[in-house]
């Protein structure tokens, strides 16, 4: 009986082994990896699909492949591509996307869809709009490190210690899904035969209508999030005045004045002088840190102010103003919007002058 | 009676509960119960792990009047050999309902996550010789795998921390935005994850000094509570709202964001290592049905166990895609709710009222 037990039991798991062996496998040697894709509106409502997948020649040493073709869907144009390849194209491994403006301007949701429903995707895949053709400004990106890594580490450290405010794949869907604000993204160009990260490119729910050059970009990164490491730069006619090594804190209060909301966003930051050409910056720093507050919050109620008019709200001003009123209505907010009271008050701390007095 | 041999200590009566509640719920039991209570509904984790708490309160002081101490004595005890008899099957099948539900869900997510070509089948003949392994002996080897269903997971939490940096407590603010109506409604739908628990009615002649182990009954209730209140609290500061509809497993979806430099996905080592959690919920329903007929009906144990392990086989293999689970997963949900929560009271009560009368008639 104990022997008729034993022997049921490997019956059973070899079956087992045996029958699920046939599963599709995926062999590294056998599959090539999309490191990065692009999609580029085409005739006839299709799409011009871009996949780029290293191959991998000796250490060190990478050389992509650029499949492109044009379908109606995102996984018709798989197939295409895949009858290009000569291994089959699995998507684990994306790092980055590129949706071309004009797509942008009809809306991405539905590109974007099949990445956050796919489980071999991460969540950290970064988005990006491209100015002109997504195919071209993948053909002309040129690095040892293949495209995937290339892109990855040029959108990483702008938001790392750039103008970039932190944006991924699962930042721009929950933005996207949210009843509240609006998503944005970062927005890539050709300059001088170079990819140029030039602007971030805002959205009304999953369509593209304005954009931000990337020069101006610190007012927006420092009023959507803390900045660990963030730049200022101001000029006027006696000095320019560079601030590097910025922390910032900021947070959004919410008044109600005769039921309207009345938003006050409080940004405090600190940093450090690295370029100042003016005189004795150690005796003025008191001036220039009013200097500088006036500036940015002139900037920033700018910026809002652009906001309101285009109805966009990147910011989620509203799931501020939400999740601080009981009475919350959305219709209300909706009609108050664009004429809403939203104040910037700016606390700016210069901590060292650099090596100079 | 249960031989001492074969009685486990009361401690490990905390690892038996809190192993039976946590299973594949707790993988995406936030975008369910967030129906009606919104951004709120963390709360209502609160309000389940209480309500739980006076269910166990309820059992034990059932279970301690009868010296064989379990359900099939009660319902024999209320009810009579034939009715209780009757009863006792119910709930074997309830039992063994939910050993397919938890089984075909793990399976479902290893399908969708994992490997979307696995053969249920195959895959079950792997598994089975485990679960008849461990419920066709003594209940010694069913603790032992509650035990390690608790330990060996438990530093999954510590990886929930990689989701806190996307956290946004705009998300849960304001706090007590819906009425104690919706928040209790919500926690209707809480319940289900913590159902486990009610095969303490069966395993309870097997504690040593059962009628003292009551607090490590709520230990381990207190532990699964905290567990679900933490994990829910997490994915609502992560995701909004209205991202939570769209999600299946907001848990799994949570571990979507972790970059580890040696690991491209962490789901598939956290899917993996949750087996540990799921298999303490397959086994401890289907010993609890195999113990039941046994103790109904006299079948030799073993027999039962085999029998069962291959309806569990048919059951699961029936059972396909995304409906079929979803309504499964409804259909269980309602009636361990009635089970629980209308079942219990009255068979406590009608207990009750018999004893008295017992007590007066013999005296």
């Amino acid at each position: 009986m104990v022997l008729l037990k034993y022997i049921l039991f490997f019956v059973f798991v070899i079956s087992s082994l045996l029958f699920n062996f046939t599963m599709p496998t995926k062999v590294i040697d056998q599959i090539q990896m999309i490191t990065v894709v692009g999609y580029d509106p085409a005739e006839r409502d299709h799409i011009r699909g871009t996949v780029v997948t290293p191959v991998f020649l000796q250490p060190g040493e990478v050389e992509d492949f650029i499949y492109t073709d044009t379908a109606a869907t995102v996984y018709e144009n798989r197939v295409q591509l895949n009858a290009k390849a000569t291994e089959q194209l699995l998507n684990g491994k994306i790092k980055a996307a590129f949706y071309n403006q004009e797509l942008a301007e009809q809306g991405i949701e539905n590109f974007i869809e099949y990445l956050s429903r796919d489980p071999s995707i991460g969540g950290a895949v970064y988005l990006a709009v491209t100015e002109g053709s997504a195919l071209e400004l993948i053909n002309t990106a040129q690095s040892s490190k293949g495209r995937g890594i290339y892109f990855n580490d040029l959108i990483n450290h702008n938001i790392q210690h750039g103008n970039l405010p932190h944006i991924n794949l699962k930042e721009f869907e929950s933005s996207l899904q949210s009843d509240t604000c609006d998503p944005f993204l970062p927005m890539f160009g050709l300059s001088g035969g170079r990819v140029e990260l030039q602007s971030i490119a805002f959205f009304d729910d999953d369509q593209y209508v304005d954009k931000l050059p990337i020069e101006n970009a610190d007012i927006f990164k420092i009023l959507y999030q803390n900045v660990n490491d963030g730049q200022y730069q101001y000029k006027n006619d006696t000095y320019n005045v560079s601030v590097e090594n910025i922390e910032s804190a900021k947070n959004v209060k919410v008044d109600q004045k005769n039921g309207n909301p009345e938003v006050r966003i409080n940004v405090r930051f600190r940093g450090v002088i690295r370029e100042f050409t003016g005189e004795r910056a150690t005796d003025r720093k008191a001036e220039i840190e009013r200097v500088i507050e006036q500036d940015f919050k002139q900037k920033a109620e700018d910026l809002i102010n652009r906001f309101q008019e285009l109805d966009i709200d990147p910011l989620d001003i509203e799931g501020h103003v939400k999740s601080s009123n009981r009475n919350y209505d959305k219709e209300q907010f909706k009609a108050a919007y664009p004429e809403m009271s939203i104040n910037v008050n700016t606390n700016v701390k210069l901590t060292e002058t650099g090596t100079r007095r | 009676m249960v031989s001492i041999k074969d009685k486990v200590q009361q401690l490990m009566v905390l690892f038996l509960i809190a192993a039976s509640q946590i299973g594949v719920g707790v993988l995406g039991f936030q975008s369910i119960i967030n129906k009606y209570a919104g951004h709120d509904a963390w709360m209502s984790v609160i309000v389940a792990g209480v309500s739980v708490s006076v269910i166990i309160w309820l059992m034990y002081k059932m279970l301690q009047h009868d010296e064989k101490g379990d359900i099939v004595a009660i319902h024999q005890f209320t009810f009579g050999k034939w009715l209780g008899g009757l009863f006792s099957i119910i709930v074997t099948l309830y039992f063994l309902l939910m050993t397919v539900v938890v089984l075909r869900t793990y399976i479902e997510i290893i399908q969708v996550w994992m490997f979307p070509h696995l053969k249920v089948w195959a895959f079950l003949l792997l598994l089975l010789p485990l679960v008849y392994y461990t419920i066709s002996d003594q209940f010694r080897t069913v603790v032992g795998v509650c035990f390690l269903g608790v330990v060996y997971p438990a530093f999954l939490i510590f990886v929930l921390v990689f989701p806190l940096q996307y956290a946004d407590i705009t998300h849960i603010l304001p706090i007590m935005d819906h009425s104690f109506k919706e928040i209790i409604q919500s926690s209707s739908l809480a319940i289900l994850d913590f159902m486990g628990f009610s095969t303490l009615l069966v395993f309870y002649p097997f504690i040593r000094e059962a009628k003292q182990s009551q607090k490590y009954a709520q230990y381990g209730n207190l532990y699964s509570t905290l567990l679900y209140v933490t994990i829910c609290l997490i994915a609502y500061v992560y995701y909004n709202q209205s991202e939570l509809e769209e999600v299946i497993w907001a848990t799994l979806g949570l571990w979507k964001i972790i970059e580890m430099p040696f690991m491209e996905r962490f789901e598939y080592f956290g899917i993996a290592t949750l087996f540990f959690s799921i298999l303490p919920n397959v086994v401890l329903y289907m010993w609890s049905s195999v113990r039941m007929l046994n103790r109904t009906f006299g079948f030799e144990h073993k027999k039962v166990a085999a029998f069962l392990s291959a309806v569990l086989f048919i059951a699961c293999v029936i059972f396909r895609g995304r409906e079929g689970v979803n309504i499964l997963n409804d259909v269980t949900g309602r009636i361990g709710l009635i089970f629980l929560f209308i079942y219990i009271p009255v068979l406590f009560v009608i207990h009750f009222i018999r004893r008295k009368v017992q007590k007066n008639g013999s005296s």
